[in-house]
């Protein structure tokens, strides 16, 4: 299967695992595969598509609710 | 003179923090200073504001209540001068901020290593939620924070009591919660979680049972799940009778949880002291009836897990990996949406 990455501010190449929508805002959440994760949003910039750190630690928070919350939908789910 | 200014619904309009510098020049252009900010994320950039504000001279504070009511007296184009002020500093932040451009590279990957990124984000990202949720008791939480300073650093090693108290000065209370500031916590329990899986375990439960509200629904599930995605290679019942020390804990726990006994029943006293018994002496020095009741209790615990759903494991690490995650998810047309 594919899976698409791409290199952060950091240096470091991160997965992009997942697309989380938050209060009108598209997130981002990437991974790497020593179980390091980070959220980025999407935002548009000079008109174009990029992403962006988070403002703070409770957008974050909102964020991670979604995505926790996405995938306990599928734990409920039986195959 | 008083000054008063106002900017936290401006910003919170606008998604930026202040930067310290920014803080800084609003303080140093007038005299200042009163911030209302309740439904303002950027709580940290609050309490610097009214810090710097405390220390300025000849400046009265009003209370929110005076200035909701309108009692607090101050200048309406000084408040339009510090939201152009504000304005120019969300400007600067604005080009401050840095944005990368999405140009993602394509790689083929087996599901199984999907599968793997999934649930360690999942479990990173449990461990950090559930630190918001622990309970408001201060006690409590010291004992969830000592829980995870042992998980960082593994009990009884010299780097124990460090990392415990490194993790404890990360830990505040925010309003009536409390959070783990620091970021490789998570990271920390996983490493540990992949070599003692029973501990992890405790921690989780440890998190759960410590829970006075949940901001999630239905938490518990995720829990559980969490746990047995985790435990998933070892048996949470351990073939070895005699290193089961870690699961008979866990099993007391959660037979109070599930509604097996009642903590102040003799039956549950009963078994707690043959566990601590086990503890002391492990198996071989336990009396043959004890012995009998320790087996028994483990069979019982055994068919509660069971009902838990062990068995839907393979069915969701399937589902995440194959349905909904499929990087087709995150094409570029679905990003421009």
């Amino acid at each position: 299967m594919d899976l698409y990455k791409m290199v952060l501010e950091d240096g470091k190449e991160y997965y992009i695992i997942d697309t989380i929508t938050c209060e009108g805002n598209k997130y981002l959440i990437f991974a790497q595969d020593n179980n390091e994760y980070t959220i980025r949003k999407v935002w548009i910039h000079d008109n174009k598509e990029a992403i962006t750190k988070l403002d703070a630690r409770e957008e974050y928070d909102k964020v991670m609710v979604e995505f926790l919350e996405k995938h306990k939908g599928d734990y409920n789910e039986k195959a | 003179m008083v000054i008063v200014i106002i900017v936290g619904d401006y910003i919170m309009t606008n998604k930026k923090p202040l930067t310290d510098e920014m803080v800084w020049d609003l303080i140093s252009n007038y005299d200042v200073i009163k911030y209302i900010q309740k439904r303002s994320p950027y709580l940290f950039t609050t309490d610097k504001l009214i810090r710097y504000a405390n220390n300025l001279k000849n400046v009265r504070k009003f209370t929110d209540e005076e200035i909701l009511n309108g009692k607090a007296n101050f200048d309406i184009d000084i408040i339009i001068k510090a939201e152009e002020a504000a304005s120019r500093a969300i400007q600067e932040r604005e080009k401050e901020q840095v944005y990368l451009p999405i140009k993602p590279k394509k790689e083929k990957v087996s599901p199984l290593f999907l599968k793997r990124l999934l649930l360690g984000t999942l479990a990173g990202a449990t461990i950090i939620s559930c630190a918001t949720f622990i309970s408001k008791s201060k006690e409590t939480n010291l004992d969830v924070s000592e829980y995870i300073g042992m998980l960082a650093s593994k009990e009884g090693s010299d780097d124990y009591l460090n990392k415990r108290n490194i993790i404890a000065q990360n830990t505040y209370n925010r309003d009536n919660y409390v959070v783990y500031n620091l970021p490789n916590i998570a990271l920390d329990i996983l490493k540990v979680a992949s070599d003692d899986p029973d501990i992890f375990d405790l921690c989780i439960l440890s998190a759960y049972f410590n829970m006075d509200y949940n901001r999630l629904k239905n938490m518990d599930e995720v829990f559980n799940h969490l746990r047995i995605n985790v435990i998933a290679s070892a048996s949470p019942l351990q073939e070895n009778i005699s290193e089961c020390s870690n699961f008979l804990e866990y099993a007391l726990k959660i037979s109070v949880a599930r509604g097996l006994f009642e903590e102040n029943s003799s039956e549950y006293q009963k078994i707690y002291n043959i566990v601590q018994k086990y503890k002391l002496n492990g198996y071989d020095g336990l009396e043959e009836d004890d012995k009998k009741i320790i087996l028994a209790f483990i069979n019982k615990m055994k068919k509660l897990l069971e009902d838990l759903g062990i068995e839907q494991l393979p069915n969701l690490q399937e589902r995440l990996a194959n349905e909904n995650l499929d990087a087709s998810n995150i094409d570029s047309k679905e990003r421009g949406k």
